[in-house]
Order: C-alpha cells, then sequence, then structure tokens
C-alpha cells in the first residue's frame, strides 16, 4: 500500500540497465536485458531484469497485476516497452469460470495465463516492483509465508476456458527464471553478506536504503557465482545444521531466507519491518531462528542491528520474553538517539498501514458494482463525516407483496413499463445491428464509438441492455471475449464531470476528485498496457454532458480512438442531429459516422408490444389494443405511454366491473383512459370557476374587442368587468376582489399576468385561445 | 341562591365558549382531514386505489393532482393517507417522504431532504454529509438495489409541484420518474399543483417517463351544497362535552343556513371565489366574535366578517390621509383624466394643485412647496402612486415620472366614506371644471 501510495504522488524514472544487448534495424528496436527504477522520494534504484516477475500497474491500485518480464525494449519513438507473460489472480479469473477450480484459492495463488486475448505489450512505467513466483506441483499444499504480496505460487495454467496443470516444458522455465533472478537456493548465502558489505560502506547513511549500485551488483553476480567466499560457506553449512535438527522449521527457515532475499532490493528499513512481521508467526520455531538471528547480529553493525531488534521485540514481546532480548531492550534505549527517526517509528506505523490494508483487499469482491470504499481516505477527529461504510439501502418491508390475483392485476403487473419483457419485438434489427458492432469490436479488441438517437419511449436504452445482456451471456459460454460493462446516465450526474468520477468508480472501485479522475482514466485508455478486458460503456442521456469547452464528450470519444484504450461507446440521446448541433467539430470527429436513429414506433409495433407483453394473458379486446396504438402512434409512439394507457384502462375496467365478475378491458374503457390522459383541462376550469372568474373572463374578451389587441391591464378590464355586473344588476366588486380573482386565474394559468406590483397598470393576456373561452361559457 | 346559580352557568358557558373556540379554529385553521369531501369522490377511489396498489402490490406509478388554489388537493390526500394507515398491512409498509417547492429550492437541498427523511445510512444524527453528488450517488444506488417484492415502498409527495420543474435539468424529476418506471424499489410520486399547464414545463425525456394521471380537483360543488359545507364546518361535533349547549349551537347553524342575509352574504362569496380556503377565514372572523355575553353567532356576525374580509384594501389606506394628501391625490385623477392615464410627475402635480388653490383660497391653506412634497413623498411610500421608472440621480425628484395606482371610482367612495373633508375638495372631486 505504502509503496503504490507514494508511487502516485512522486516521480519516479525508468532508465535502461546496461547497454542495449540487440537491435532491430527495420523495427528501429532496441533491446535491452534490465531496467532500473529510480524512485525520486525515497531515492531508491531498483534494477529488475529479464526473465524476473513483476508487479504491473492495474485500473484499480490496490490490485496490481502479475507477470513475468520477457523482452524488453525501445521503439523508434524512444517509448519504452515490455513483453510479459501474464500471470492472472483468481479475482481476474471470471466467476462462473471459479467454479471448475473446486477449490479454495488462496489469494497468493496465481494461474499462469494463456488466454489469448490480452495484449502482452506494456509500457515500461506500469511495472511496479519486483515479486516472485514460484511453481508448484500441483498435489503440493501452499507453504505458509507471510509475506503475501510479495510471493505468488504458480500451479496451474488458465487459458480463458478451463484450468490444466502447468506442462513441465513451463514448469522449468520458471523454475529457471526463479534461479536466475533472484537465486532461491542461492539467497541465502547471499543476503547476508551483501547487506553487511553494503553496509559496511555506507555506514553513516542509516536511514537510507540498501544501494543496490553497479558495483553491488557486480558483487552479488561474483558471489552468486562463487558462492565460494568464507563468510557466505559458513552461513551456509550453518544453515544446513540447523536444518537437519529440526525439519519442520527448515522449511520455514528456507522461506524466510528467500523472502529476505526478495525485500532486499527495497531497502532496509523494509527489510526490517518484513522481518519482524515474519518472526511475528514464527512461534514454534523460535529458538531456531533466534539463534540465526544472532548470528546476524554479529554482522550488523549496531546500531542497525538495534533498530531490527526493537522492531522484532515488538512482535515476540507478549509471547516470549527470552533474556537475550530484554537485554538487548537496555541496549536499544540507549542508542535510541543515534537513530534517525523515520526507521525508529516506522515498523509500527507501517504494520497498522499493512493491517488496515490487507482486511478490505480480502474482502473485496470482484464486482464493479459494489461502491468500495478505498480505506485510504480516513476521516479526521472531531468533524463528523458521512459514514464511509454507509450501505445505501431501503429497508425491506415487513409484509410481502401480495401477488396479483386476478387476471387484471396480472396483465397490469405485466405491462408496467418496468416489466421486462422476456424478448423485445420490434427492435430486431437495431438490436441486431448494435450487437454486430458491439461483437466485432469485442472480437478484434478495439475500441469504437456508435451514436444512438430516437425520441423518448422508443427503446434506445431497453435495446442497448438487451444487446449488453446477450452479449454477457455469450462471453459466459466463451464465444466472445469476456467484457466489463459499465453504464453511465447524464441526467443522473450532478454535473459532467462527475461522468469521470463515475466511470472510474464502477471500472475500479476508487473515489476520487473529478480532475484526479480524468488524469487516472486517460492514463488507464491511453498508456499501452496493463492488461485490462474490453470495456463497453452506455452514456445514456449523451447532450446532458455537454460543457462550454466539452471536454466531457472530447475525451470519452476521444479514447475509443485510441490504440491500446480497448473502449466500446455507445451513446444514448433523442435529438439525431446532436453532433451536429451542439459538438463542435473536433468532438464530432471523433465520434464517427456509426449512427442509428430509432424510429418512433407505428401502431402495428406498438400494437405487438402490447399483445407480446400481455402474453397469453387475456385481459384486452383486440380492438381496444389497436386503438390505443393508433391513438399513441398517431401522437408521439411512446411505448410508455401506451402502456400507461392500458394499465390505466385496466384500472378503469376493475373500477366499473365491481362483482367480481371477470371482465376484459373493452374499447370504452380505453376510451374513457386516453380522454383522462389527454383532455384539455382548460375548458372544465373554467366551467367549474366562480361567477365573478367568468365575468371576468369575458371582460377579458370584451376588452380584447373593444381594444383590437391581445393584451389589456387591469383597469381596462375592471371597467368592462364593473359594466357587465352592472348590465346583469350584480353587485360590482372592489378592486381588490379584482385583483386576486385576477392572480387566482393567473395561478391555474389560464391567465397570463405580469408580476403584481403594478396592481392596476398589470398586463393580462390570455393562455387560451378566445375561442376556448368562448365555448367554455357559452354552454351554461 | 340564584346569584350563584346564575355565576356557575357564567362559568360552565365559559368552559363551553372556550372549546367551541378551540374546536372551530382548530378545524378552520388546519384543514383536517375531517368531515366529508365534497364532489371529489371520485377523485378519492382512483387515488386511494393508486397509493393501495403501491404498498400492497409494490406497484410503482406517479401521479399529479391539479387543481387552483383551495380546492383541496391536500386535504385530498390528507384524507386518503389517514384511511390508507387505517389498512395495517400498509401502515407498518409505507415510507413517506413530502417536500415542498417552496423549501426545497434546489435539487442539492431536496436530495438532503430525501435522504434525511427515509433515513438512508448516511444519515448522521439529523444531518446529511457528503457532496451533492455523493448524495445523489448514493440515493440513487439505494433506490436501486430494492426490487419490487422485498423493498419498502416509498411515497414521495411534492408540494408545490411546478417549483421542481425549474430546477437545474429536472434533475430530480426524471431521477424520480425514472426509478417509477424501472424495476427498481417501488416509488410513487404525487405531485400537487395548481398549474394547468404543468405537463408543458416537463423536458421531453421527463414527460415520456411520467405516467400521465392526472388527477383534476376542481370546485364544482354548487350553491346548494356550499350552504351545506357551510353548515357542516360550523357545527360541533357529536362528542361535544357539554351536549346541551351543542345542541343549542348546532339548531343555531341551521336556523343560520336558511337565514336570507346569511344566505346573500354566501352568495356574494359563492360567486367571488369557490376556493374553500376564503369561506373558512370568513367563519374564522365571525367565531371570533362569539364571547360568553354573546354565545352563539348571529347573521348580522357573518355580515360583518364579510364586510371585513372583502374590503378594498387601496381604498381603505386613502381613508386615513390628510387633507393635502387627499388633494394631491384629486390632482392626480384630474392629469389622468386629461392625459389619458398618461404618467405624470410632482410638478404637474403641484401646478394643479395650485390652480384649485388659486380658485379656492379662502378654504385651503396655501403650503410650501416642500410641504406639498412631502406629502406625495408619503403617499409614494404607502404605493398609492409608483414611479415607472427607478429614481436615478440624474432626474429630479419632482420631475420623476409616476402612474396612480388608484381608480376613479375608488378615489370617488373613498371620498364618500372620509370624515369631514372640506365641500369645496369634494366638488372638485367631481368635475376639474366646477369653478365656471
Amino acid at each position: 500500500m505504502g509503496i503504490m501510495n507514494t508511487r502516485q504522488q512522486t516521480k519516479i524514472i525508468y532508465s535502461w540497465y546496461g547497454k542495449p544487448t540487440s537491435s532491430d534495424r527495420k523495427l528501429r528496436t532496441l533491446q535491452y536485458k534490465g531496467i532500473i527504477i529510480k524512485s525520486e522520494r525515497t531515492r531508491t534504484e531498483k534494477c529488475i531484469q529479464l526473465g524476473e516477475f513483476v508487479l504491473i500497474e492495474g485500473e484499480n491500485a490496490d490490485r496490481p497485476f502479475v507477470a513475468q518480464l520477457l523482452d524488453l525494449y525501445e521503439d523508434g519513438a524512444q517509448q519504452k516497452h515490455a513483453v510479459v507473460q501474464w500471470f492472472s489472480h483468481i479475482t481476474e479469473i471470471p466467476q462462473n469460470k471459479r467454479k471448475l477450480l473446486k477449490r479454495e484459492v488462496s489469494c497468493q495463488e496465481v494461474f499462469f495465463d494463456q488466454v489469448s486475448g490480452y495484449d502482452n505489450d506494456i509500457a515500461v512505467e506500469t511495472i511496479i516492483e519486483s515479486v516472485l513466483v514460484i511453481p508448484l506441483h500441483p498435489k503440493e499444499e501452499l507453504p505458509i509465508t507471510l509475506n503475501k504480496e510479495k510471493i505468488f505460487y504458480v500451479k496451474q495454467s488458465w487459458d480463458g476456458k478451463c484450468f490444466k496443470a502447468l506442462s513441465s516444458d513451463t514448469f522449468s522455465k520458471l523454475k529457471e527464471a526463479n534461479r536466475k533472478g533472484d537465486g532461491v537456493p542461492n539467497s541465502l548465502n547471499s543476503f547476508v553478506p551483501l547487506d553487511i558489505s553494503s553496509m559496511k560502506e555506507e555506514t553513516k547513511k542509516v536511514a537510507r536504503s540498501v544501494m543496490k549500485t553497479k558495483n553491488v551488483e557486480v558483487e552479488i553476480e561474483s558471489k552468486h557465482s562463487a558462492s565460494k567466499s568464507s563468510l557466505s560457506k559458513e552461513r551456509h553449512s550453518q544453515r544446513v545444521a540447523n536444518g537437519i535438527k529440526t525439519p519442520t522449521a527448515r522449511k520455514k527457515l528456507q522461506l524466510n531466507s528467500m523472502y529476505m532475499a526478495i525485500f532486499c532490493p527495497f531497502g532496509f528499513e523494509c527489510s526490517m519491518f518484513r522481518a519482524s512481521s515474519f518472526l511475528g508467526s514464527l512461534n514454534s520455531g523460535n529458538t531456531v531462528f533466534l539463534a540465526s538471528l544472532s548470528k546476524l547480529w554479529d554482522y550488523l553493525p549496531k546500531t542497525h542491528a538495534i533498530s531490527v531488534f526493537y522492531s522484532l521485540l515488538n512482535m515476540i514481546e507478549s509471547n516470549q520474553k527470552e533474556d537475550f532480548l530484554s537485554s538487548s531492550d537496555g541496549s536499544y534505549s540507549s542508542s535510541s538517539e543515534e537513530e534517525d527517526s523515520d526507521v525508529l517509528c516506522s515498523p509500527e506505523k507501517r504494520t497498522k498501514a499493512s493491517r488496515t490494508f490487507s482486511i478490505p483487499k480480502s474482502s473485496r469482491k470482484p464486482s464493479v458494482h459494489t461502491p468500495a470504499k478505498t480505506p485510504k481516505k480516513t476521516s479526521l477527529p472531531g468533524t463528523p463525516k458521512t459514514p464511509r461504510n454507509a450501505t445505501p439501502e431501503i429497508p425491506r418491508r415487513s409484509h410481502a407483496a401480495q401477488k396479483p390475483a386476478s387476471m387484471l392485476e396480472e396483465a397490469r403487473l405485466r405491462l408496467h413499463v418496468s416489466a421486462i419483457p422476456e424478448s423485445l419485438p420490434c427492435r430486431e434489427e437495431e438490436f441486431q445491428d448494435i450487437y454486430n458492432f458491439v461483437e466485432s469490436k469485442l472480437i478484434d479488441g478495439t475500441g469504437g464509438c456508435m451514436y444512438i438517437s430516437g425520441v423518448p419511449g422508443t427503446g434506445k436504452t431497453a435495446t442497448v441492455h438487451e444487446v449488453i445482456r446477450c452479449l454477457q451471456q455469450a462471453a459466459e459460454n466463451d464465444d466472445v471475449p469476456a467484457f466489463e460493462f459499465i453504464e453511465i446516465n447524464g441526467m443522473k450526474l450532478t454535473d459532467p464531470h462527475q461522468a469521470y468520477v463515475q466511470i472510474l468508480e464502477l471500472l475500479t472501485g476508487q473515489k476520487v476528485t473529478a480532475t484526479h479522475a480524468a488524469t487516472l482514466l486517460a492514463k488507464l485508455f491511453c498508456t499501452p498496457g496493463p492488461k485490462r478486458k474490453t470495456t463497453v460503456l452506455i452514456v445514456d442521456e449523451l447532450d446532458l454532458l455537454w460543457t462550454r469547452k466539452q471536454n466531457v464528450m472530447y475525451n470519452l470519444f476521444d479514447w475509443p480512438t485510441q490504440k491500446h484504450s480497448k473502449l466500446i461507446i455507445l451513446a444514448i440521446a433523442n435529438t439525431m442531429d446532436l453532433p451536429e448541433r451542439i459538438m463542435m467539430n473536433r468532438v464530432a470527429s471523433r465520434l464517427g459516422l456509426t449512427r442509428m436513429s430509432f424510429q418512433p414506433y407505428t401502431y402495428k409495433q406498438l400494437q405487438q408490444i402490447i399483445s407480446s407483453r400481455l402474453n397469453s394473458v387475456k385481459a384486452f379486446e383486440e380492438d381496444a389494443i389497436q386503438l390505443v396504438s393508433r391513438k399513441v402512434a398517431a401522437l408521439s409512439g411512446d411505448a410508455r405511454r401506451c402502456l400507461d394507457i392500458c394499465r390505466r384502462a385496466t384500472e378503469i375496467c376493475e373500477f366499473a366491473s365491481q362483482k367480481n365478475i371477470p371482465e376484459i378491458v373493452r374499447m370504452a374503457h380505453v376510451t374513457e383512459a386516453i380522454d383522462e390522459m389527454f383532455s384539455s383541462p382548460y375548458i372544465s376550469a373554467i366551467r367549474n370557476a366562480s361567477l365573478h372568474e367568468q365575468i371576468f373572463l369575458k371582460a377579458i374578451l370584451a376588452e380584447f374587442r373593444r381594444a383590437g389587441v391581445e393584451e389589456a391591464t387591469v383597469q381596462q378590464v375592471y371597467h368592462q368587468h364593473i359594466s357587465l355586473c352592472r348590465m346583469e344588476g350584480m353587485q360590482s366588486p372592489t378592486v381588490s376582489d379584482i385583483m386576486s380573482i385576477c392572480s387566482r386565474l393567473g395561478a391555474c394559468r389560464l391567465l397570463l399576468v405580469e408580476s403584481s406590483n403594478k396592481y392596476l397598470h398589470m398586463r393580462v393576456r390570455l393562455n387560451i385561445s378566445q375561442d376556448d373561452v368562448m365555448y367554455a361559457l357559452k354552454d351554461e | 341562591m340564584s346569584k350563584r346559580k346564575s355565576k356557575e352557568s357564567i362559568s360552565t358557558n365559559g368552559e363551553c365558549i372556550s372549546q367551541v373556540q378551540k374546536v372551530l379554529r382548530e378545524r378552520l385553521c388546519y384543514h383536517y382531514a375531517t368531515g366529508k369531501l365534497f364532489g371529489i369522490e371520485h377523485q378519492y377511489r382512483h387515488l386511494l386505489e393508486l397509493l393501495k396498489r403501491t404498498t400492497i402490490h409494490g406497484e410503482s406509478n406517479s401521479a399529479l393532482i391539479i387543481g387552483p388554489r383551495g380546492s383541496g388537493k391536500t386535504a385530498l390526500l390528507n384524507h386518503v393517507l389517514k384511511d390508507l394507515m387505517e389498512i395495517k398491512q400498509v401502515k407498518e409498509n409505507l415510507l413517506e417522504v413530502r417536500l415542498n417547492g417552496l423549501l426545497q429550492t434546489n435539487d442539492k437541498v431536496a436530495l438532503k431532504e430525501i435522504t434525511r427523511q427515509l433515513r438512508l445510512e448516511n444519515v448522521v444524527g439529523d444531518k446529511v454529509f457528503g457532496s451533492f453528488a455523493e448524495n445523489l450517488a448514493f440515493l440513487l444506488e439505494a433506490l436501486r438495489k430494492g426490487n419490487r417484492t422485498s423493498s419498502c415502498p416509498v411515497l414521495f409527495i411534492l408540494d408545490e409541484f411546478d417549483l421542481f420543474v425549474h430546477h437545474k435539468n429536472q434533475t430530480l424529476l426524471y431521477n424520480l420518474f425514472d426509478i417509477s418506471q424501472s424495476a427498481q424499489t417501488p416509488v410513487t410520486v404525487i405531485g400537487l399543483t395548481c398549474r394547468r399547464d404543468i405537463l408543458e414545463l416537463f423536458e421531453k425525456r421527463v414527460k415520456s417517463r411520467f405516467s400521465h394521471r392526472q388527477i383534476y380537483v376542481l370546485n364544482s360543488f354548487d350553491f346548494k351544497q356550499y350552504v351545506k359545507i357551510f353548515k357542516e364546518q360550523l357545527s360541533l361535533p357529536a362528542d361535544f362535552p357539554d351536549e346541551t349547549f351543542a345542541q343549542k349551537w348546532n339548531n343555531n347553524v341551521q336556523h343560520l343556513s336558511v337565514d336570507k342575509t346569511v344566505n346573500d352574504v354566501l352568495q356574494s362569496l359563492f360567486h367571488y371565489t369557490k376556493d374553500l380556503r376564503s369561506l373558512h377565514f370568513l367563519l374564522m372572523l365571525a367565531v371570533s366574535n362569539v364571547t360568553v355575553h354573546h354565545p352563539l353567532i348571529t347573521a348580522s356576525d357573518l355580515q360583518e366578517a364579510s364586510k371585513q374580509y372583502r374590503m378594498d384594501s387601496k381604498a381603505n389606506i386613502v381613508h386615513g390621509l390628510s387633507v393635502l394628501e387627499i388633494c394631491l391625490i384629486i390632482a392626480m385623477k384630474h392629469l389622468n383624466d386629461v392625459y389619458e392615464g398618461e404618467p405624470f410627475n410632482f410638478q404637474m402635480v403641484y401646478n394643479e394643485f395650485q390652480k384649485f388653490i388659486q380658485r379656492k383660497a379662502h378654504c385651503m391653506y396655501n403650503f410650501e412647496k416642500p410641504v406639498v412634497m412631502k406629502a406625495f413623498e408619503h403617499l409614494l411610500q404607502l404605493e398609492l402612486v409608483k414611479p415607472i421608472e427607478k429614481p436615478s440621480v440624474r432626474t429630479q425628484r419632482e420631475y420623476l415620472l409616476m402612474k396612480l395606482l388608484l381608480d376613479n371610482t375608488q378615489i370617488m367612495d373613498a371620498l364618500q366614506a372620509y370624515p369631514n373633508c372640506p365641500t369645496d375638495v369634494k366638488q372638485w372631486a367631481t368635475s376639474s371644471l366646477s369653478w365656471l
């Protein structure tokens, strides 16, 4: 965790190790045998050579990928590339395939990846650090180790369809790679002397990590090859002797040594912590270990040894109190002032950090939809914050929902817009087009955009979802490569820039600010790299993502055009000419010309939709369905409207037949429902208005006729009103009455009125046609 | 003995009266869902069925209740909810969220309020923290997780619904309607509004997602029913402690409802507006007159209340003006007559006033110009006169163009009622040429 975090913040320089080993004139590439990763902040340098195993940055910073370096080269554009052999973690394997294993898989186990879909050419910048991958025979138990983040085991290979045991060829190659890289058997011998020799050289730089400079490298190699130095030989023989005595402890010790060999490149302070944490679990073989430790003690300069033991002490204290340790306690306190404070406090801090980190990692679900909260955001003490791990949930109901009892209720349930039909009728062509588009992109492993338009309620989103569902089904059956599906909706964002945040959260579970999310996503989609599945992104209500600079749209449509993005975007909006109307040329150009428009449904299609939804439920007369379809098709072709009318018609039908006689929806019910939804409410509003309100409307008409202008002030209308009242022999209202009548009519929008502070001089207009008013007033 | 008896009766009477006041005032002020609904039985049934289906079957819906102010939209909804809550299955299964367009003026506030009322897990105490985006994502996630059969249905009641339409992008409405049209937590969105053109205000995607159920509440009752409502609102309930007094009171109310004057008062109010709230207001004024010595409402009480209620507010202000101010108003009236409603300025008014003074110097004291200006500014403050443009630094006060906010009829009526008005002024008011 600590390492990865700092990666994001500090600059890291990648440089080649050594001279190019070979070059290709034609491709203008230069090949190298190793790479040096130099971190500016911690000022450490690490060298990783071909054949070594590395962690590769993935889209989720908490879940790096494991790979083996096969080739390192620089292309013509001076970009550093690496060719890798991937290893898959269990979380990368689709849920439904995991059961093929028929066993529990520890988080340390990885699978030799033989899936063809992944790009194995990555940018060198995505390499995090080296790790160890140890091949095991299928029957072998996983050895128990502590350093779960740095050691992986491989037993089987995974080719996207099934798991196989490692072929003997691969097995030996992997074994070989381990020997070559860190040299498991040799490390024990080389580790201690190396550390000590380097320490002796730089005793002043206590807090600094071990620098693996070139001459050190040479030193290692000499020792590796010879392993005849008297020191290492002595160590070796001692270990062997120990191992013979207690065979159970020996295995662990070997692991330990191997493990120390790995952490040695990462620096001294780190290694001390690792050693201490390792020791914590080593209760059974404690004495043996301590014995070997005491040897270590002899070789290390006092100050370092003290800090080592300080951290060890923390771990062991509770279990075992040995004289040896208590005596070192005193020496520790005496020399503590000399220590760099960083070293002193780091072990404890780090244990905490690693603990908090490991818990969510093991419990993290692979599903991208669960909004996992990253543990790195800690709330400030004192200020109440939103509970971090609040689960968004609506309380459950205490009584179960009732099942539909009658046929009409059943029909109503099926006709609800939310009911997912078995199939989507009338959109077969569009479905096929979208399906083919996405499928081809998936198979090619490329990216692309498609723009889908159509008026509301024509099944755009439903069709796209259906396509995704079918593709997911196909992916499960291994017909198409597996892909990741995410969806954003412009209307469900508070701000266009929130799109980045949502996409990143859906992809990786990280929660960051919009600007940060944008950079992370750009990095994710634009750098060649880390093995990723193709992402299918649905952007619903695209027009809402419009900003003045259009950078959100620009980025969204730019990513798929990047070589390595593997991003397929399906953009949905209402208007057909959206790209021409609101997008700048550079955005519209990137959107491309793959467009599709959904035509409003015709009445036949609507009829088919209703019938297919009703399926076998005979709740509607055939003519009734046709009436609804024709009516809606003539108005808008909105399927939602159509279904709503049908639903309302079933209710009306139910009202009408109270006597439990099963009835089906007839023309009359449908007509009533249509009238209810489409009738103009103004006429009835005028008819139900009070007498003076009606006279006021008449006065307005009279004033309009008098002035010849369709606008009048209240004062003018007032005079007309009074004369009308006189004609009918009624008491004339006061100006206050008239004002309130006017504002009441204005509130229901029968009238359009100005702001009321002009009082008598406020201008009034009718919001409906004069004919409608006359018609409404005449009948009475 | 008899003295004590009368005292006792007065004390019990006093208690009775305060009881009456309490019962009736509560009824008239809070619009409790008491009594019957008038003319909206059909709407009542529609809404009741709708909400029943939401709670019992978990069916999502959306509906608008549309009707003019005071037509009983909220009363209808409260009535339905009260009756619904009597069903045990409903009571335990319904979450209610009430929003008001006047309080939740933007989506950010509205979202926090929804989250608070739903008591989701990101509510700390009574507060909701986090950004707008976080809250929206959280709420949508919460609602998406639910499904028809197992989640508790949520009833959203949006009062002053038309104000939500003006929120940016109509995000809240889109999301609420979208949830009501998709297989998520069952929700029912009920909007209350008085605007009839509400559907035209929806954005097209929002409109498509709205189910187009509109329940119209119109005051469709006639005068007979109006009188019945009057009777019902004023009658004491059967569980009133003092039965004999209740009997007496109710008899009196029955008597009032057939009284000619009362009918006239009601008729005039009914013609003016069918809004039940104004009837309540009228009754409230009348009920406030009830005291121990005047235990029953009389027809004159109602008449008085009606007079008080339907007073012309601007003309009323004129009654309290000084003679000088009245003179200025009359001058303005003449200017209006001469120039046909064109705006005037102080100088013109002053000149007109001077003309009058010169003719009838004996009856009016000739005020200095600054004094007249002061009087004019008082009229300005009372908003009887209104400048047609904002006063700027450059234009002098005397030449600022003004308009009179009184009608001629109002001025003449006010003058009739004005006490101790000099005859010359009255004459001048009727005609600017009276001296000829």
